[in-house]
């Protein structure tokens, strides 16, 4: 309405400059009239224009709100898949440790020289769960076992664990499937996340240390081994496994130590709180079942 | 007419199918989508065996299934795509099937580079990932040359690793952090920039001569003066005004700096040239010190010792310059003057540089101390920045393809927070089907990798 007022202003205003042959008035009548069409037209266009694009943002509010649905839909069918694979797996571990499925007796355990495992940080707490474990581990034959986890809560509790393990008495035997099995001492190494990414700066630090001290280069790069003397040198050195244990809800190694990671089988068995001694068996019977190709 | 049809058919039954794949990215776009995704194409040679194709045959087959995974990635709008072409390990096969897998590569560069279909349509930037040193030139040129072409895009990112091993890539990091942090430390230093330039003028003065051990001292304080000046003002020796405070540590410095090769350097070439003129302007140095000397003295810390100097200088002046101009007046007359002279020099030279040595070698020792006690300060964000992967963010979802459960030296680091995926397909049978399925467990695990990303 304002601008109506202010176009018929300045129409009257110029009405005194509009001096031509036929009548001013008629002109400024018809003027007046095809500027009103024009705004009316204008406010039915935003009228509907306002409630379409209200339509359309409904429309794809429930596009996306069905979309939604569909997603969640999808999303309770695979956890539906994963609790049916769960009851299966359970049921054949089940089996493994009754002795039924027998073809993993003959476990060559010589194959395994170093198992690691990581170990949600979260379920670490229940260290009752950890003794478990291990002692399944020991069972086995397994000698040495590198612990991971995230936040060093193994770490912080080594002291347990290796008076438990390491104190086990040699000429202590227990009979395992008709096989006389000697428990042996577990070597036990506690990794955390800091010996992953920190230790690679640590160990840049001294090979600078080492090779920069002169002010100028030394005549070559660094090479491989010279990056793991150094890593072993600042105490974050280790053997790399063979086999990798992920207990957690995801299949994701958690950031253990990338340098020692190269080819290490890695296997997902679960959360902990729903570990079994079939799946671990099973586990480590493919792994040595594996044929290695290592890229050649 | 019939083939019309059958085209009609064709189309019409693949435009359905592209119509219900694109809902079913809808539908996942609902949730979460990985911006990372990186692939090993593992299996193409148990693929080529497994169909009875010739040799080199998988890898082709493995070539096209490459790039509808790609396709498909891209229309999910996920940004960061990583495949592992080729590993160092890789270089240990038979000669002529990395030659084939070699001149694949480079084919297929060639020929993104002429068509740019994929590349134009989703605004994909390529970058070669990996020690490109060891590749072929031809390839390595093509490589760089595909990287400068898709430079300008941004909307999605193809990091292809081709001579590429983790350790390799650590090892590198490590490398260029040192190297920058090396650098640093020399910029810091003001007397390591001047260096050739105090060996420039330490052979402008050429001091060879008898009174050689004599002048070592002094020779110092000229280094000092010269290098002062050339700090300043450039070549000319003209009253500077150093600042009381760094005057000391210059000193302290210079005298470090002498120690090194420049002046064993020196030496040499003082042996060897035995001219007239460098004395007159060792003289004129001289003399432009003894100018100087007051002014600093007025400044300066070390007084006492600048005193002493001072008159050492004032006292031994007249006398070398005496003997520098007796020694060019004879240089220039008997030769065999000059040869025992310079055997004269020669051996006061070795006395001078016995006892150099022994110098230089204490204040090389303060040197490397001085460098070690620097502590170097690496830090995991310098490693982190140096990767060849710091162009790209951490891993979400690795998949490794043909049921083999290790990571093979592949983005060992940067998978830390990622799911890893392994189907039992080998390369070439990989498609959509488990892309979807990798993409369902990414999301079912993305609150715990977002939780876990903000703990470290």
């Amino acid at each position: 309405m304002l601008t109506m007022v202010s176009v018929r202003n300045f129409l009257s205003g110029s009405h005194s400059k509009l001096k031509f042959a036929f009548s001013p008035k008629i002109l400024d009548l018809d003027l007046l009239n095809v500027i009103m069409v024009l705004h009316q037209i204008q406010s039915v266009i935003l009228k509907y224009g306002n409630e379409t694009q209200e339509l359309l943002k409904w429309a794809s509010r429930s596009g996306n709100l069905g979309l939604r649905v569909l997603w969640l839909i999808l999303h309770f069918a695979v956890t539906i898949w994963y609790f049916l694979l769960g009851v299966v797996q359970s049921f054949e571990s089940f089996l493994i440790a009754c002795d039924i499925l027998t073809k993993y007796e003959a476990l060559d355990i010589s194959k395994v020289r170093y198992l690691a495992m990581v170990i949600d940080s979260e379920e670490a707490q229940e260290l009752s769960k950890v003794f478990e474990l291990l002692q399944w581990v020991a069972d086995i034959g397994v000698k040495s076992v590198c612990l991971y986890d995230p936040e060093g809560v193994l770490k912080k509790n080594k002291e347990p664990i290796t008076q438990r393990f390491s104190s086990a008495n040699l000429s202590e035997e227990a009979a395992v499937n008709g096989r006389l099995v000697t428990r042996r001492n577990l070597t036990l190494e506690f990794v955390s996340f800091e010996d992953g990414k920190e230790a690679v700066a640590k160990a840049a630090n001294y090979l600078f240390v080492k090779h920069y001290a002169n002010g100028t280069k030394e005549k070559s790069d660094f090479t491989e081994p010279q990056m793991a003397e150094a890593l072993g040198a600042i105490g974050s050195g280790g053997a790399e496994p063979d086999l990798l244990l992920i207990y957690g809800p995801t299949r994701c190694h958690l950031g253990f130590p990338a340098w020692r990671l190269r080819y290490t089988e890695i296997v997902h068995m679960g959360p902990l709180k729903s570990m079994s001694y079939g799946s671990l068996v099973k586990a480590i019977f493919k792994y040595t079942m594996v044929h290695q190709n290592y890229g050649s | 007419m019939e083939p019309q049809k059958h085209s009609l058919v064709g189309r019409l039954c693949g435009s359905s199918i592209s119509h219900m794949r694109r809902f079913l990215f809808d539908v996942l776009s609902a949730g979460p989508i990985p911006n990372h995704v990186a692939f090993i194409l593992d299996g193409n040679r148990r693929y080529a065996r497994k169909w009875k194709l010739g040799e080199g045959m998988g890898h082709r087959a493995g070539f096209l299934s490459l790039m509808s995974l790609i396709k498909y990635c891209y229309e999910l709008q996920i940004k960061y795509i990583s495949i592992y072409a080729f590993s160092i390990d890789n270089f240990k096969r038979k000669p002529h099937e990395v030659k084939c897998l070699m001149d694949l590569m480079l084919e297929k560069i060639e020929g993104m580079l002429k068509e740019r279909t994929i590349v134009e349509e989703y605004g994909v930037r390529v970058y070669f990932i990996g020690d490109l040193k060891l590749l072929d030139d031809n390839v390595r040129h093509a490589a760089e040359q595909a990287m400068k072409a898709t430079a300008k895009n941004s909307r999605s990112i193809l990091l292809i690793c081709v001579a590429y091993t983790s350790t390799d890539e650590i090892v590198h990091a490590a490398q260029e952090s040192c190297e920058q942090l090396c650098d640093e430390l020399q910029a810091l230093k003001p007397s390591e920039a001047p260096f050739g330039k105090i060996s420039d003028e330490l052979q402008a003065l050429k001091p060879s001569g008898a009174p050689f051990g004599k002048i070592s001292e002094e020779l110092h304080e000229m280094v000092h003066a010269a290098q002062e000046s050339s700090e300043q003002l450039g070549n000319e020796l003209q009253a500077l005004k150093p600042s009381g405070a760094p005057f000391g540590k210059i000193n302290e410095i210079a005298k470090e700096k002498l120690s090194g090769t420049p002046f064993g350097k020196v030496n040499e070439i003082a042996k060897k040239k035995l001219s007239g003129a460098p004395f007159g302007k060792i003289s004129e140095i001289m003399n432009g010190k003894e100018e100087e000397k007051p002014e600093e003295k007025e400044q300066g810390e070390a007084n006492g010792e600048m005193q002493e100097d001072k008159s050492v200088e004032k006292s031994k002046e007249p006398s070398e310059e005496e003997k520098h101009e007796e020694l060019g007046k004879e240089k220039q007359g008997d030769f065999p003057n000059g040869e025992k002279l310079e055997n004269a020099s020669e051996e006061k030279q070795e006395l001078s540089n016995g006892k150099l040595e022994e110098k230089s070698e204490e204040e090389q020792k303060g040197f490397v101390k001085e460098m070690k006690e620097v502590q170097p300060n690496i830090k995991l964000s310098d490693i982190e920045r140096n990767m060849y992967m710091g162009v790209a963010p951490d891993v979400d979802i690795l998949v490794r393809s043909s049921g083999e459960t290790r990571l093979s030296n592949f983005l060992l680091w940067q998978t830390w927070n990622g799911l890893l995926y392994s189907p039992k397909a080998l390369w070439p049978e990989v498609g959509l089907e488990h892309l979807v399925w990798a993409i369902l467990n990414f999301q079912r695990a993305h609150p715990l990798f977002e939780k876990r990303k903000k703990q470290f």
